[in-house]
């Protein structure tokens, strides 16, 4: 990787192609997180906290997309998503196509990591005193406003870390984007192509990049949930006091 | 009036049985049992945090058996007060509040005249964990009664704090109840139930064994455990018949171990009472007219408050007080042999 050289990068950087593979990847992995978080939150404080045949399956279940080879969960989301299906015809009159589209690779690269945000979120209402959302609808508030004020403010900070682990799994998903879409390219995808193509000498710059890239949107977003890290706001305290 | 109609519930292996009671408007109304007995629970049924298998919660006319938590007017306070860490003083006080939509200016002339009776107004703006036990426990109770509940649930308000911090907190609760807010009070104090209660409930192994005022309850008592807290060492179940052409009782509290004494002749069981100040001893035996006169061997023989309190292993275990000149006079020790005298009047035979 040290071959690098700084010119090299540089070079790089000033692709066009390269740029927005980058982009594209950073986008499409935010988009399936937010996206995905939707019902994958509440699902996982059903699974936290609420008893139904089959529970233990689901949560096994949730797992799946970890320990199954990432390219057979993008050919499995690929009959999802086809035209061909009931959920990707239906979408396809709504005007939102999956195959060969951003869309597609936003759903691929959240599928395979959303099971980083559930089982975080699922430990983090776990961990929330039942007796507080108890004392929650003892005081008038209806479940869903528990759910609101008391449940994900305390479990905030794991759903957090879920998120975060979510979006940097999702930007480094190579199997299951490819299958669904070869083009545009996301970096790992390119990555790949221009290792093909051109060799080492080729691929490493923009293999330096993207990793650098990656660090630095990593980073970031640690630095911002800093606020919600326990040993941090210890630190903070100490200091003022 | 809040009634409580044959409850029964079951979990695993715990069971309430056929529980009943009624609380009039603005009673305070103690729940008095040892650990594990279901006293939590009754509250988590009225509450609505849990369901009954059976019975009825009736509140002022209505059944309240399968109404959702939030729309019940109970306010529980939890032993454990579950005040909301992520919220300060003021936010779990609004809380109530806050869900009924009311306005900014009404939540906050709410919470401070809350504040001011419950004397927290300088703590509005710490958090949860920054506070002492007992001004934890007040926070909690201004929590609740910001929803203004018509009945005020308890359970062991006052295990948490020190004994100073008890009589502040007894005086508060007594307030709240003149201010007309119905209070069940849960709590395996005697003491407690002794200072707060206007009637008391007994209640052991999921099952209410006795209902009344204190008084009664504590006078008469209907369970070893009620026997044990006030005080009454000498408590017996027994198996009751009647003395041939007498008027006496022969209570067997084991066979070959009667206790004489005088009461409702068609009893065929119950408790008999024997307070230990009526218990003569002698070591020699008495030329006495008591009817029940037991020779034993002192078990056990400790200071006391009042001079020593000794143990006669005498087929059944009676236990008496001696002054501390007493028992050195007689040279008392632990395997002496003793008689233990009492008349048969001077027991009390309960049903």
């Amino acid at each position: 990787m040290i071959k690098s050289t700084w010119p090299e990068l540089f070079q790089v950087s000033q692709n066009r192609d390269v740029r927005e593979s980058i982009l594209l990847t950073l986008a499409a992995s935010m988009l399936g997180t937010l996206l995905l978080a939707i019902p994958g939150i509440p699902l996982s404080y059903m699974l936290a906290r609420k008893q139904f045949p089959f529970r233990r399956f689901v949560i096994g279940l949730v797992d799946l997309p970890v320990v199954i080879p990432h390219s057979a969960a993008g050919i499995a989301l690929l009959g999802f998503l086809s035209k061909d299906s009931f959920f990707g015809s239906g979408m396809a009159h709504l005007g939102i196509e999956f195959i060969g589209k951003p869309a597609g690779i936003a759903m691929a690269m959240a599928f395979v990591s959303l099971p980083f945000l559930l089982n975080a979120a699922r430990e983090g209402f776990a961990s929330v005193p039942l007796r507080l959302e108890q004392a929650a609808l003892n005081l008038g508030a209806t479940p869903s406003q528990v759910f609101f004020t008391i449940s994900l403010p305390l479990a905030w900070r794991s759903i957090l870390s879920g998120l975060i682990m979510m979006f940097a799994r999702g930007m480094s998903e190579f199997g299951a984007v490819v299958i669904i879409a070869y083009h545009p390219m996301t970096s790992s995808v390119m990555l790949w192509e221009w290792f093909g193509a051109y060799g080492l000498k080729y691929a490493r710059p923009i293999a330096v990049l993207v990793i650098l890239i990656s660090l630095i949107f990593f980073i970031l977003l640690r630095l911002l949930s800093k606020n919600d890290d326990p040993v941090s706001r210890k630190k903070r305290k100490k200091n003022d006091a | 009036m809040l009634e409580l109609r044959n409850i029964n519930y079951e979990t695993g292996n715990f069971q309430l049985h056929n529980i009943s009671f009624r609380v009039e408007d603005g009673e305070y109304f103690v729940l008095l049992g040892p650990s594990g007995a279901g006293k939590s629970v009754l509250l988590e049924l009225i509450a609505g945090l849990t369901f009954c298998d059976s019975g009825n919660i009736i509140f002022k006319g209505k059944d309240y058996t399968d109404a959702p938590a939030w729309k019940r007017p109970f306010g529980l306070v939890f032993q454990d007060l579950s005040l909301f860490p992520h919220m300060n003083v003021y936010d779990n006080i609004a809380y109530s509040l806050k869900r009924l939509k009311l306005d900014k200016n009404s939540i906050s002339q709410s919470v401070e005249e809350l504040s001011i009776e419950l004397e927290i107004q300088h703590l509005l703006y710490r958090k949860p964990d920054s506070l002492s036990g007992g001004e934890q426990q007040r926070v909690a109770l201004a929590r609740t009664l910001a929803l203004k509940p018509s009945v005020l649930l308890l359970d062991e308000p006052l295990s948490a704090v020190d004994v100073s911090l008890q009589h502040e907190l007894r005086a508060l609760l007594r307030k709240i109840n003149r201010n007309g807010v119905s209070i069940i009070h849960v709590t395996h104090s005697f003491e407690e139930a002794l200072a707060m209660a206007q009637r008391v409930s007994i209640i052991e192994k999921g099952t209410i064994i006795h209902t009344g005022t204190a008084h009664e309850v504590f006078e008469r008592p209907k369970s070893s455990f009620i026997a044990n807290l006030s005080g009454h060492r000498n408590f017996f179940k027994v198996r009751v018949s009647r003395e041939p052409d007498s008027d006496l009782l022969r209570a067997e509290v084991s066979p070959g171990n009667p206790i004489y004494c005088y009461g409702n002749p068609l009893l065929t069981e119950g408790f008999v009472l024997i307070n230990h100040e009526n218990i003569v001893l002698s070591l020699d035996k008495p030329d006495l007219s008591t009817r029940n006169n037991f020779h034993g061997v002192i078990t056990d023989l400790h200071p006391s408050r009042h001079g020593f309190e000794i143990t006669i292993d005498a087929g059944i275990l009676l236990h008496a007080q001696l002054t501390a000149e007493s028992v050195q006079k007689f040279s008392l020790e632990q395997g002496s042999k003793i008689w233990a005298c009492f008349k048969a009047s001077s027991v009390t035979l309960i049903d």
